[in-house]
Parts: structure tokens; sequence; C-alpha cells
């Protein structure tokens, strides 16, 4: 019997995952359900905890991605499946880094998940082959180069040009250029409009 | 060919020179003024030149007749133009005199209100996109919260239909637990959405958390209301209590929490081993100083004779949790 905990920040998707598990009782068992991240590596101290279903933007803005590497540095044996529903492009990257042995994007269905859980149980690790496609403005998200990635990020966290250079440790014509092409490509007339449309897809969502 | 200079031509050539420019002897009188120092003072005073004396009193408060306004070290005049004055004392034939100069900014003074006007645009930009931000993942969590209620609704859908398919042709005996189950969970589905929200806040969600490890928390004096203060304080409990439980076998942490004025300040001791030596700070200790300190809070431990960790946290005037907690929702 597999133990699960659930950690998500919304009652329904904590509720509807439960009654996958119970759905599922033959090979699931509830270990418990919390709202933030940050507790979950509390649980597992004493609860014999086998797998957690691990939110990204949980309660208090506490990151699941946080939690799930310190769980795994700590408790590697206890499996993670992280859960999303935001197509931040940087999040499978993360996830895989954390050590989270599956990703799963909740717009996907019953079955899928419960389909998740038994291979990644059975020993698999199940990730998405990319993050899905938004549409950004004329262009979609997958037109974009990483180098142009990076720079909407840091146009994300208010950093004039100057400063996306010295972050991204190149020089300001190249950043330039970068953010020159992604105006082009989505159409955008300004930065802000950049980083309105950035922020609106949950392409970028700096602070997890 | 050479030309001589003349006591006239020196003086057209000081008279024609773009910026203005004046003398005063040792005891304030006029000594020497070009044309353009003069039209400006004539704007700026209303009146003709005398004494370093008028020009001084003019410069420091312009009298609101000339139209002249100042703005820093900019006097703006009323023909559009913008000047900068600056005064020195220099020598000549063995006497003393002051100088002031009169130089046209205009140009530069509307390149720097632009600047000034494109900076205070990128700052409230730069607010926006905070504000944006935070807002995106509020959003976000509604157009979950929408998808998971799209999905029970399909399957209360698909449930009729079986119902409906069961009702108008019968169905083969193997198949009614199947149907009797699926009814169930829709129904469960249903209840779990209509039920209440829950409400907590992170301090009672770790209490909760503790208690489903056999620990606990023993609070003293009241929570901050500011919701990112709780945030810092059940940060630093947490750690506090999952040391205590992991490194000197205790169960219980104690937290004496006090308000002052707009900072909260708290000190957790446990009922675990004291250390037996210094303690090193590692990534959960260093990770929540880092945090504290970037709100502008403080933390301090103290490792012998007994372990005991102080906080001190700003209280932001951010809104009750209460509310936070209703819009996110």
């Amino acid at each position: 019997m597999t133990n699960v905990l659930i950690v998500d920040d919304e009652k329904i998707v904590r509720e509807l995952f439960s009654h996958y598990i119970a759905a599922a009782s033959d090979r699931y068992r509830l270990a418990g359900v919390i709202r933030d991240a940050a507790n979950a590596e509390m649980l597992c101290m004493n609860e014999q905890i086998d797998l957690i279903l691990m939110d990204v933007c949980t309660a208090d803005c506490e990151s699941g991605l946080d939690a799930a590497a310190a769980i795994k540095r700590r408790y590697p044996a206890v499996r993670i499946i992280v859960v999303t529903s935001a197509p931040e492009y940087r999040f499978l990257e993360k996830a895989r880094a954390a050590g989270a042995e599956s990703f799963w994007y909740k717009e996907a269905g019953t079955a899928e998940l419960l389909e998740v859980m038994d291979r990644t149980m059975a020993g698999q690790s199940v990730y998405p082959d990319r993050t899905p496609r938004v549409q950004l403005g004329l262009c979609g998200s997958d037109e974009l180069t990483p180098k142009e990635l990076e720079v909407l990020r840091c146009i994300v966290r208010g950093l004039g040009i100057g400063e996306i250079a010295e972050a991204m440790n190149v020089d300001y014509t190249t950043t330039k250029t970068h953010l020159k092409h992604l105006k082009e490509k989505t159409g955008c007339r300004s930065t802000a409009e950049l980083a309105v449309l950035a922020t609106r897809t949950k392409l970028v969502l700096p602070e997890y | 060919m050479f030309r001589r200079l003349t006591r006239s031509s020196i003086r057209e050539s000081f008279d024609n020179l773009p910026s203005g420019v004046c003398f005063f002897s040792r005891n304030g009188m006029l000594t020497l003024c070009n044309r353009a120092m003069y039209r400006l003072v004539l704007l700026l005073t209303g009146q003709d030149l005398q004494t370093a004396g008028d020009l001084d009193g003019a410069l420091e408060s312009p009298p609101a007749s000339g139209g002249v306004r100042r703005d820093g070290d900019s006097y703006l005049f009323p023909d559009g133009t913008v000047w900068r004055f600056s005064r020195n004392g220099v020598t000549g034939g063995g006497r003393s005199y002051t100088e002031y100069l009169a130089f046209d900014v205009t140009a530069l003074y509307r390149a720097a209100r632009t600047l000034e006007e494109k900076n205070r645009d990128l700052r409230e930009m730069a607010a926006r996109m905070e504000r944006i931000t935070a807002n995106a993942v509020a959003i976000m969590r509604e157009e979950e919260l929408l998808s998971m209620k799209m999905r029970i609704h399909n399957e209360v859908g698909s449930s009729v239909l079986a119902a409906r398919q069961f009702f108008l042709s019968g169905c083969p005996d193997e198949q009614k637990p199947e149907l009797l189950s699926r009814w169930r969970r829709t129904v469960a589905q249903l209840l779990g959405e209509l039920g209440d929200e829950d409400e907590t806040d992170a301090f009672r969600e770790l209490s909760h958390a503790a208690e489903a490890i056999g620990a606990g928390i023993e609070l003293t004096g009241e929570l901050p209301k500011s919701p990112s203060a709780l945030r810092l304080l059940t940060a630093a409990m947490r750690e506090c209590l999952t040391n205590t439980v992991r490194h000197a076998g205790g169960r219980r942490i104690f937290v004496r929490v006090c308000v002052r004025g707009t900072f909260a300040e708290a000190a957790i001791t446990n009922d675990g081993r004291p250390p037996e030596r210094e303690i090193t700070e590692g990534g959960g200790l260093s990770s929540l100083r880092a945090r504290i300190e970037s709100s502008g809070g403080q933390m301090r431990i103290q490792s012998l004779p007994v372990f005991s960790l102080c906080v001190t946290i700003p209280m932001k005037g951010d809104e009750p949790i209460d509310e936070r907690a209703d819009r996110g929702r």
C-alpha cells in the first residue's frame, strides 16, 4: 500500500485528489492533506509517506519546488510528483533539479494522474516532453529562444536593460537585441506590455 | 590680415556673448555687465541691475512680478528659456571682483525633465508589474479552481448519462456496483465542493502538522496580524520545531511573542537537549536568516547554555489575513 500526502492550497483540488486516491484504494492510502508545502518535510519525519502530490504555488506563497528539493535531500526514498496548472517554462527544469520523480499538469484527466502515480511507484520518471505552449501575442511560447525567455523573466522581475545585461552576463547591445526580437515576435510595443503578457499567461512566475 | 583690437571691439564681443556675465566691485557695486545678463536681470527683477545684493536677492527668491520661476538651481524664464547662475570671486589689476555668470541650460533642463519623467514612468511600471505578478498567482488559482469544477461537473454529467442508460435499457448485474460506486464518488465530490471553505493561516497549519508528528507549539502572547510577519514568524517556528525533533530529541517548542510598535518580537526555546557546542547555521537557519533580514528584521541565535532563537520582524502595513484569504479563493 502506498501512503500518499497531498500538498495543495485549493480545497477543491485536495478533495478531488483525495477521491482519486479513494478510487484506487486497492493500492493507495491517503496519509495526509496539507495546504502549505513548507510543512511537507515535517510530516515526512514521522508519517510513513511514500508519495507526495506536490503543488508548486501553495499557501502563503511557499514553493512546492523548494519543499520537494528539501524533502529529496533528507528523505530520498519519498517519491514526489509535482503537480501544477501553470505553464511556467522553468518548472519542468526546476522539478528535475529538485529531484522530483514525476511531473503532471492538472489539466490532464483522472486516469492520467493515477497512471502517473502507478508508473512513479513502479520506479519510472514521468515528465511531459515540454511545457504547454501558450500564446504570447503574435507568437507561441515555443518560438522563443532560451535567452529570450531569460530576458522575459528579468523584465517581469522589473529589471532595466543594464541590469538584465549584468544578470545574464551579456553586454548591453546583446540584451537590447534580445529585447528587440521579443517585441518583434510578440508584437508588443513596450517592455511593460511584454511583462504583462508573460505574467498573464503564467509563462513567467519568478517567485516560484 | 591683422586687425587691431580696440576697447569697443572687446566691449562688443563681451556684449554679444550668448552667456550672461557681470562683475561687481568689492563693495557690491556693478562694474561691468553684458547685454545678455542685463536682459536676464531685467526679466528677473523688472529693473536695472545696480548691486550684487539686488541680484542675490532676486536669485534667492525671484519676484513673482517678473514671471521667472525657480526650480532648484535652474530659473525658468517667461520666454521659455532656462538659465543657471554661478558666482565666483576673481581678481584683476590688483583688485577683487565678484563675477556672476548665467548659462542657457534650456536643452539640458528639458532633457533632464524628460529623463525624470521616463524614470518616474519606469518606477510606476515596476510597481505595476509587482502588483500584476502578485495577482497572477491569485488568477491562476481561480483558473485552476474553475478547471477542477469543470472536471467534477463533467463527471456528474457522465454519471447522469450512465443512470439514464440504466433506466432506459437496463443494466447488467455485474455493472451495477460500478454505477453505484460512480454515483457515490460524484456525490462525495459535490459535497466536498459545496462544503465550507477552509479558513486557516500559516500558524494553524503548522500546529496541525506538528500534532501529526506528535510535537507541539506552546504560544505565549499574541501573534502579529500582519500576514507577512506571521509567515516569517511561522517559518522561524517551523525551523526550530524540526531542529528540536531532529537534533535535540525534543517534542515541544515554546514561543513568546510580543508586539512592539511596528515590530513583532519572538523568542523560541524548546524542551530538547541543550546543544553541546555553539550551533553552526546550516541551510535551514541561514535561509531563515536571509528571509528575515531581507524583510528588514533581525535574527539572533543563542546556543549555550540552552538554545534560543530570537527574531524581530517588521509588521508591514499589508491587509489582514482574512481579507487576503477571501481574495485568493
